[in-house]
């Protein structure tokens, strides 16, 4: 689902701080995508703070894709407990703008994976999440450890531990 | 409210530092995981000793749910126990497949009287006696629409299948028949199902079937 609402300059500003110290105005209404963002403006008995707001753990390359995000998004429905639940499991299915969003490098990908989480943001943590699946899906164990730089560190007894388990799960 | 003085110096930054996914918390490893099917969690599995760790719970929440598959064969003391389960709502909620095994199926749309060529010579006689008995009695069929209305409406219920077996050929598929599988001394996987299923209750499903036999609705 995409934004159709458009910011104006009526809409209160709220400053954030990168881990890298880089001030970043956004409009309340794209910041309060962020559930952490959002209590703790609720926090300030509802008013627009006037302080600027530290984002300790992301930098500023990965909080302005954020915000890209939530800028695109700014007019989506909060997600609820079932959409964390029951949705998110049964399809990978991402829409064409969020797919094209997360076409970054791997670092890039993981960065905003991890600031989605800090932030509270589950529709984003949701998308990121669901593209990393489907770079997972359909490929072989070596064709993912090639995917993501990951060393087969199993014994071949283990390996033929696992191999016989999963034999025997498959026939379930 | 204020925040607290920020010192860049001393935040916890996870950016720049070259996140990798093996670099993900356990929860959002796992949350990448949930997103996939058996068998590419199966291929997780074998990636390396994390990936495996990390696909072990997902895995066991897919298995846990189709071990919930019933199988049975229509003979009097299957029927009453299925009837009988089926007339416990925990239990019919949770039945996911059912699968009914009958010697032939025209059980399904004859009359009493036209059974008597319906078995072959090479079963045994008695059980041939016992299923010709059953099956003539009308009371399978009378046990079978409780059965079907008793599962009437179950969302959880994905397949009811009816097929031509031999008795010998019909198991319980059900978690405390499952549980007894990791006699094959699986270790990885085992830990987490048992945790999966234990979160559903599992010693509730280990009382003997038979403790649950119904006579089917009256008529």
């Amino acid at each position: 689902m995409a934004a159709n609402a458009q910011p104006t300059d009526a809409q209160p500003k709220i400053t954030l701080v990168s881990s890298d110290n880089q001030k970043i105005l956004v409009d309340r209404d794209i910041a309060e995508r962020s559930v952490l963002l959002k209590h703790m403006i609720q926090d300030f008995g509802g008013e627009t703070p006037d302080q600027d707001i530290p984002i300790h753990n992301v930098n500023e390359v990965v909080l302005k894709k954020v915000i890209e995000w939530c800028e695109h998004h700014r007019a989506d429905p909060p997600a609820t407990a079932e959409d964390d639940s029951d949705n998110r499991k049964k399809s990978t299915d991402i829409e064409e703008w969020d797919q094209k969003f997360m076409q970054v490098d791997q670092e890039m990908l993981f960065e905003i994976i991890l600031a989605a989480n800090y932030l509270d943001i589950k529709p984003l943590l949701d998308v990121g999440c669901k593209t990393v699946a489907n770079m997972i899906k359909g490929k072989s164990p070596d064709e993912i450890r090639k995917t993501f730089n990951i060393t087969n560190d199993f014994t071949p007894e283990e390996e033929d531990q696992i191999r016989r388990e999963n034999e025997w799960a498959e026939d379930r | 409210m204020e925040f607290l003085k920020w010192d860049p110096l001393s935040a916890t930054t996870v950016s720049m530092r070259g996140a990798t996914f093996l670099s993900l918390p356990t929860e959002l490893a796992e949350r990448v995981v949930e997103n996939l099917g058996l068998s590419d969690l199966c291929s997780v599995r074998l990636v390396s000793q994390n990936m495996s760790r990390y696909a072990n719970r997902p895995l066991s929440c897919l298995l846990k749910d189709r071990l919930y598959t019933l199988h049975f064969f229509i003979f009097k003391h299957d029927l009453q126990v299925l009837y009988g389960l089926c007339q416990i709502p925990e239990v019919r909620g949770r039945i996911a497949n059912l699968m009914i095994n009958v010697f032939d199926d025209s059980l399904l749309r004859v009359e009493p009287l036209l059974y008597s060529n319906l078995l072959s010579t090479d079963w045994d006689d008695n059980l041939s006696r016992r299923y010709k008995a059953f099956t003539g009695s009308n009371q399978a069929l009378r046990l079978l629409s409780g059965i079907f209305e008793a599962l009437h409406g179950e969302k959880g219920l994905q397949s009811i299948r009816i097929e031509p077996g031999a008795p010998h050929f019909a198991t319980y598929s059900w978690p405390a028949a499952a549980a007894n599988d990791f006699s094959f001394g699986f270790k990885g996987l085992q830990r987490s199902l048992t945790e999966a299923l234990q979160g559903d209750g599992l010693d509730q499903w280990r009382v003997a079937l038979d403790k649950y036999l119904g006579d089917g609705p009256d008529h």
